[in-house]
């Protein structure tokens, strides 16, 4: 992914998208902010936000505050109580029985997982990168049309703007939740990963490893295995992640 | 869309269209026919041109009504609000309902391959208030362009993201003055 130049007139658009979201605008502008800020100098800064706004459209603004990352301040007092509990309650019981079955080796948990880490996980996952590329390349034909898109960007123009972004396929999809969006962001879920005791990895978080270690391993059925009889429900399907589980729907 | 976004919407739209009527006043082409209307070429006088799109505010209502139809299984107000020539479009290329043309929807059965889509009315049903907004005819999403042919003048495309547990849709409505003349759709795999 080389780093495109930037589009004055694609940015007007996003910015005018991001604003337009109503309840969660701020929230949204931080992350794209931050996207900008943390990218390295081979990213192209401005279709990760591009492609991170699509999924904010989609979700919109009920479910994206939901789902919302704690802060700092937020999670200190929320890891320990409500459902973040009753999941690393569930997980240490899942860890226990692992160990138990499964000599010489435990499982590391995911810790809570913060929109700074959520944004340098969206920047540096090669399947985004692919996908935000693809999705700026085909917008920047589209916004260079004035009839359509005027700069500056009206109401009408900015609708049409995120719809037609909203309704969008991406390819590849993004194997990254947008920032702020995670599971992990409120301890919704929690990813698995199989250590030897000497704390090696032997099955990690890639989606390179889930054919040749998870499943040719076995880890995935021994992990399935352990999380029998808890309130864990797993693992994710879209995309696929073995290592992946959250509580039960209530 | 909301309803408070589409007023909205509908206002900053019509202050455009006052301001920018302003400025060109005399530019007698500048006057919007009515939804369905059939324009005639002033200049040539060549005899009817294409029928004007309905406006957004009530193209938004009758996508949202169909697809209301559509959620209730209603198909006797699913094919009132629809009308021929009708297209429907798959993204997957595959089954039933993936490249229907139909000409005349006389049959009670006409979109039956759509009523009878358990799991996109299972996704309805968990979307509710639906949020359709506008699309634009000549830029359209990236995975319906190969039906290009189908937006023919006098439509509006409009656009809802369908999130549901099991499954989820894009679709791209095509709304005429007289009702709904088509569908593409694409069954979505999002994360999470």
């Amino acid at each position: 992914m080389g780093a495109a130049p930037w589009n004055p007139k694609l940015d007007a658009y996003i910015a005018a998208g991001a604003r337009s979201i109503p309840t969660v605008s701020a929230e949204v502008r931080e992350a794209l902010d931050l996207i900008g800020k943390r990218m390295k100098p081979a990213e192209d800064g401005q279709a990760l936000q591009l492609l991170a706004l699509r999924r904010y459209l989609r979700l919109g603004p009920k479910r994206v505050q939901a789902q919302w990352s704690w802060s700092a301040d937020q999670a200190a007092v929320l890891v320990r109580q409500g459902a973040a509990k009753v999941l690393v309650d569930e997980a240490a019981k899942v860890q226990s029985t692992f160990a138990r079955a499964n000599p010489g080796y435990v499982l590391a948990l995911s810790p809570l997982r913060s929109l700074e880490r959520q944004v340098r996980l969206w920047n540096g996952n090669s399947s985004v990168q692919r996908a935000a590329t693809d999705l700026r390349a085909r917008f920047l034909e589209d916004v260079n049309d004035p009839d359509d898109y005027p700069n500056p960007p009206t109401g009408e123009s900015i609708a049409v703007f995120n719809y037609t972004l909203r309704v969008s396929i991406v390819k590849p999809e993004p194997t990254s939740a947008a920032p702020g969006t995670s599971d992990h962001g409120q301890m919704r879920a929690v990813d698995f990963v199989v250590m030897r005791s000497s704390g090696a990895l032997v099955a990690g978080t890639k989606s390179s490893s889930i054919a040749s270690v998870w499943k040719q391993g076995g880890w995935e059925a021994k992990l399935m295995a352990a999380t029998a009889g808890t309130q864990l429900v797993g693992p994710l399907q879209h995309p696929y992640e073995p290592w992946h589980w959250r509580l039960t729907r209530a | 869309m909301t309803r408070l976004e589409l007023a909205l919407l509908v206002a900053a739209v019509a202050a455009a269209n006052i301001f920018s009527g302003c400025a060109r006043h005399a530019d007698a082409s500048s006057a919007a026919p009515r939804p369905g209307a059939v324009s005639r070429d002033a200049g040539t006088d060549q005899g009817p041109t294409a029928p004007a799109p309905p406006d957004l505010a009530s193209a938004v209502h009758t996508a949202v009504s169909w697809l209301s139809a559509l959620r209730q299984h209603d198909r006797t107000t699913l094919l009132k609000q629809s009308s021929a020539p009708f297209v429907i479009r798959d993204e997957s290329g595959k089954g039933p309902c993936s490249n229907v043309e139909l000409t005349d929807l006389a049959k009670p059965d006409s979109l039956g391959c759509l009523a009878d889509d358990e799991i996109l009315r299972g996704v309805l049903k968990e979307n509710p208030d639906p949020d359709v907004g506008p699309l634009s005819a000549k830029h359209l999403p990236n995975w319906t362009r190969k039906w290009k042919a189908d937006v023919r003048p006098g439509l509006r495309p409009l656009g809802v993201v369908l999130l549901g547990h099991a499954a989820s849709f894009d679709l791209v409505i095509l709304v005429g003055g007289d009702g709904v003349h088509g569908v593409f759709k694409h069954a979505a795999a999002d994360r999470n």
